[in-house]
């Protein structure tokens, strides 16, 4: 099966990799897990005083669709409020990053995540 | 539960390798396709469907994942993505860890061990859970055996790449 350039891109050249101070209290983290393939997905996100995302990491062991659709969503995910955040859907994922069928699933798991940050954030207010 | 109709083996968890594969060779030697050469082309047919049925129930049953997977399916129990943090966390400090350690053959072995025996626990409390019909909870566990299994192979490969 080959990558899309854009899941390459990400894969090689990964954006936003990296940790929040999960303690912050305008930080929220989610993790994931696909037991489909056993990776492992840790999403985390900084609100601002405007109640936008201003910052957004990740660290993801898994594939490279995984590592894709983590780093493409700490993209998507600033400059969003949290409401436009919770909106985004795996099909979003799926399609700019052309993942193959048999892939679905890790946007799926990032789709998971974002909710799981967002959640995890609500529960600190 | 077809693929144990098959073998002729009680739906469970825990099943006998030997026994298993014993039938296996006595299955597919009576449906073997070659047999079947001088017969009518329905019995070649139905031959080789039979074939291929007791090949696919053997990858199955042989696998402790797929067949734990299997047996959740028949009862209808779908297995969802993990959302256990303390559970996550842990396997990614295990990640870290092997990537720490991937020139240090000593302690990957030390960590494979670890793993080994969290696998061994873990099919110990499918098997009970499985026998007590407590579906939802063997779901939870091959889940989490799942990744465990796949840190598991990971460690064993860097450890032949040192040898």
């Amino acid at each position: 099966m080959a990558y899309s350039d854009k899941v390459l891109d990400h894969y090689e050249n990964p954006r936003n990799v990296g940790s929040l101070d999960k303690d912050d209290p305008n930080v929220g983290t989610g993790m994931v897990g696909a037991p489909a393939c056993g990776d492992v997905m840790k999403l985390q996100i900084k609100l601002g005083e405007n109640g936008i995302i201003e910052d957004a990491k990740f660290k993801t062991y898994g594939c490279g669709s995984a590592i894709a659709s983590s780093s493409l969503v700490t993209e998507m995910l600033k400059g969003k409020t949290l409401d436009e955040a919770e909106s985004i859907k795996n099909s979003a994922i799926a399609e700019e990053l052309a993942l193959p069928p048999v892939k679905i699933h890790c946007s799926v798991l990032a789709e998971d995540a974002i909710k799981a940050a967002i959640e995890d954030l609500k529960s600190k207010k | 539960m077809e693929f144990f109709d098959i073998y002729e083996i009680e739906p469970s968890f825990s099943i006998s390798e030997s026994e298993l594969k014993n039938k296996y060779l006595v299955l597919q030697k009576k449906f073997h396709p070659d047999r079947f050469a001088h017969s009518n082309i329905e019995q070649q047919k139905a031959a080789l469907i039979n074939s291929s049925l007791i090949n696919d129930a053997y990858q199955v049953l042989k696998d402790d994942i797929k067949r734990a997977k299997y047996l959740l399916e028949c009862n209808e129990i779908e297995i969802t993505n993990h959302t256990n943090p303390e559970f996550l966390i842990k396997q990614m400090e295990y990640e870290e860890k092997i990537e720490d350690h991937r020139h240090d053959k000593s302690e990957l072995v030390s960590i494979q061990k670890e793993l080994q025996e969290e696998l061994e626990q873990y099919k110990v409390n499918l098997e009970t859970n499985f026998n007590k019909k407590d579906f939802e909870r063997a779901a939870k566990q091959i889940n989490e055996f799942i990744f465990i299994d796949k840190l598991h192979l990971k460690i064993k490969e860097k450890i032949n790449q040192l040898d």
